[in-house]
């Protein structure tokens, strides 16, 4: 039998397959199409200490091989989220990651308060790295000195393990994930969406109402690998890869690349039966191999 | 119940310029409410990448067929309407929340724009079966080529045309034409809408000024149809966003905050 456990810091997953932030709403947005407790984990939509509209309509563009979104991070707030959304959430029988969305440093160190005094959340991943915002996010995410503050007071305040999104459009994320290592964060996640825009050309006008957004989808793919293979040679602890995974074999690639898991945004949305259908191809990609376990493919990618 | 359903195309017909109807059979049964749509997954190969959200348009139980009528608009529905009969098409649903229709009495205005009355069909229909409802339509398009089974609902109902370059009916938008029923024949106890984003606008305002009761159907870009993802943000009225998915497509008037709605 194989195993298709993985290790990210002091959590087991049952599976490698997680739902991406932001794509599966505050993580039991599926719940009509499989319960969210089949995946190796969920992470909910960023939230922030007070609620967030969003962003002006339109907020989403399709494009070649992928699509744009400007929502501008609107979700409950922290409050909200704790009252009403957790409770359905560990209804769910899943393992829980929260993330975690601020405009200030401190508003991380307040979040991680907060949420580390609930049951029910197995770790919180900080969006460092969000195109759609004006304030925070991104900002923090460009310079390693913020990214180890930030990881180092949210685990310090939370005491629950941390894990770092960063945005594969650095030129060296590579560098941002060895500053995570540092100040303590148990996994890396790379990538976030990639800024991005579209334009109406008839109505002369940008297509989004937040004017640019984020790329995500299949576009994506080959840049987020880039980077998870860079990072994953750079840090010891985890990376976990995300980026237009669409398939059994993209996530396979990605393992294969170093990542001891794999985020899933966008093939969600447009097939909600890709989660499963990605799992079951890894099964047998790895049973066909004869492998026992899935960390005998990790990482294994021939040198040259 | 909300699921993904595996179909087979049973049939395929043109119904006017760039107008399909498409039928599918169902491997089960659907509840399905009047206002309520599915996400059609049109792709071929890796293209389009989304699905494309569309209004039920009839549904035959007993025979487990289910209806859309679309307009090719675009690159998914070009690609729909060149699917062939015996294929297989994947559909989510049913999505989102119906008109509301309980209590509903006295005369009923239903007002399509173009392709709006794919979404107001089966509303059509509901009400014609209502003893207590008068059902009057009005229909607008750009031209007599983009009517679809209008004798068949004129049959039915009382049906006023109109045509934005005269070919049939009143020349003039559908929103002047309502303008002017109400003129003639007073207010509506309620109505229903759905069209472009410029006529749903424009009712808006009769209907909020003139406190008519009122739905209409809101279109908005999609990603996942199922409420995951925030991105099909409707302004509302008391500041903030709702979702059409989740909380519409069918929403009342009073919902929205119209100022803010991007045409
Ligand atoms: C709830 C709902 C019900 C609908 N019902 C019908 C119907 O019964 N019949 C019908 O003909 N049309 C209907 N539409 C509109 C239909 O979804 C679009 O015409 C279609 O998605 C266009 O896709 P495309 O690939 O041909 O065009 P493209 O312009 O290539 O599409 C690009 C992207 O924009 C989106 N998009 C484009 N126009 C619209 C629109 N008006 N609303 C939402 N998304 C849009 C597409 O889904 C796609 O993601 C409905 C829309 C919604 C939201
Ligand atoms: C609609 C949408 C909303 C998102 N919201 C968030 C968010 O709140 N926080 C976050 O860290 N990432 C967010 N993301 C980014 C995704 O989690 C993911 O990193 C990105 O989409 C790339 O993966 P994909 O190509 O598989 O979608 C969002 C993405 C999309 C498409
Ligand atoms: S389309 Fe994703 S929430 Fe409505």
């Amino acid at each position: 039998m194989l195993s298709l456990e993985t290790r990210i810091g002091r959590l087991v997953l049952k599976n490698p397959i997680i739902l991406a932030s932001g794509t599966c709403g505050y993580g039991d947005g599926y719940r009509d199409f499989f319960p969210a407790g089949q995946m190796g984990a969920v992470v909910t939509k960023g939230i922030s200490l007070k609620p967030r509209a969003g962003n002006a309509p339109p907020r989403i563009w399709e494009t070649a091989g992928g699509m744009l979104n400007s929502i501008g991070l609107e979700n409950v707030g922290v409050d909200k989220f704790i009252s009403e959304k957790l409770p359905l959430l560990r209804k769910q029988k899943a393992r829980v990651v929260v993330n975690i969305f601020g405009e200030r440093r401190e508003d991380y160190a307040k979040l991680a308060e907060r949420l580390g005094k609930e049951d029910g959340i197995n770790a919180l991943e900080l969006n460092l790295s969000c195109p759609n915002v004006k304030k925070g996010g991104l900002e923090f995410g460009r310079d390693g000195r913020s990214v180890k503050q930030i990881v180092w007071a949210v685990k310090s305040r939370s005491g629950l393990p941390v894990w770092v999104k960063l945005s594969a459009s650095r030129s060296d994320p590579a560098e941002l994930a060895r500053w995570a290592e540092e100040a303590g964060a148990e996994a890396v996640v790379i990538s976030n969406t990639l800024r991005g825009m579209a334009i109406e050309l008839e109505k002369k006008r940008p297509a989004l109402g937040g004017i640019t957004g984020g790329l995500s989808g299949p576009a994506i793919k080959p840049v987020a690998l880039a980077a998870v293979y860079e990072a994953a040679r750079a840090v010891r602890i985890p990376v976990i890869g995300c980026g237009g995974i669409c398939s059994g074999r993209d996530a396979l690639e990605f393992l294969l690349a170093g990542a001891r898991a794999v985020e899933l945004g966008t093939a969600v949305m447009a097939n909600p039966r890709a989660p499963l259908e990605i799992l079951r191809k890894i099964k047998d990609y790895l049973s066909g191999l004869g492998l026992q376990s899935i960390e005998q493919w990790i990482g294994t990618l021939k040198p040259e | 119940m909300k699921g993904i359903y595996k179909c087979k195309i049973n049939n395929y017909h043109r119904i006017g310029d760039d107008l399909y109807l498409l039928s599918l059979r169902l491997s089960g049964r659907v509840a399905v409410k009047p206002g309520q749509f599915f996400m059609l997954r049109v792709r071929e190969g890796s293209e389009p990448l989304l699905g494309r959200p569309l209004s039920w348009f009839r549904y035959f139980p007993n025979r487990r067929i289910l209806e859309f009528a679309f307009q090719v608009m675009g690159k998914g529905t070009e690609i729909l309407s060149r699917r062939r009969e015996g294929g297989d098409l994947s559909i989510i649903g049913p999505l989102g929340n119906g008109f509301e229709t309980k209590g509903l009495r006295g005369r009923v205005l239903l007002v399509a724009g173009g392709m709006g009355m794919a979404g107001l069909w089966s509303l059509a229909e509901a009400l014609g079966r209502n003893p207590n409802c008068a059902v009057e339509l009005v229909w607008g398009v750009k031209s007599k080529s983009r009517f679809f089974l209008l004798k068949e609902l004129s049959k039915r109902f009382k049906v006023h045309p109109a045509t934005e370059d005269g070919s049939l009916g009143k020349a003039g938008l559908a929103t002047e034409l309502v303008k002017e029923l109400i003129d003639q024949e007073g207010l509506p106890e309620h109505i229903f809408a759905c069209g472009p984003k410029p006529m749903l606008k424009s009712l808006s305002k009769p209907a909020l000024s003139k406190k008519i009761p009122g739905q209409v159907l809101y279109e908005e870009r999609m990603a996942c149809g199922v409420g995951a993802c925030l991105g099909c943000a409707v302004p509302a009225s008391g500041g903030g966003y709702l979702h059409a998915c989740l909380d519409g497509p069918a929403l009342r008037f009073d919902q929205i905050d119209w100022e803010r709605v991007r045409c």
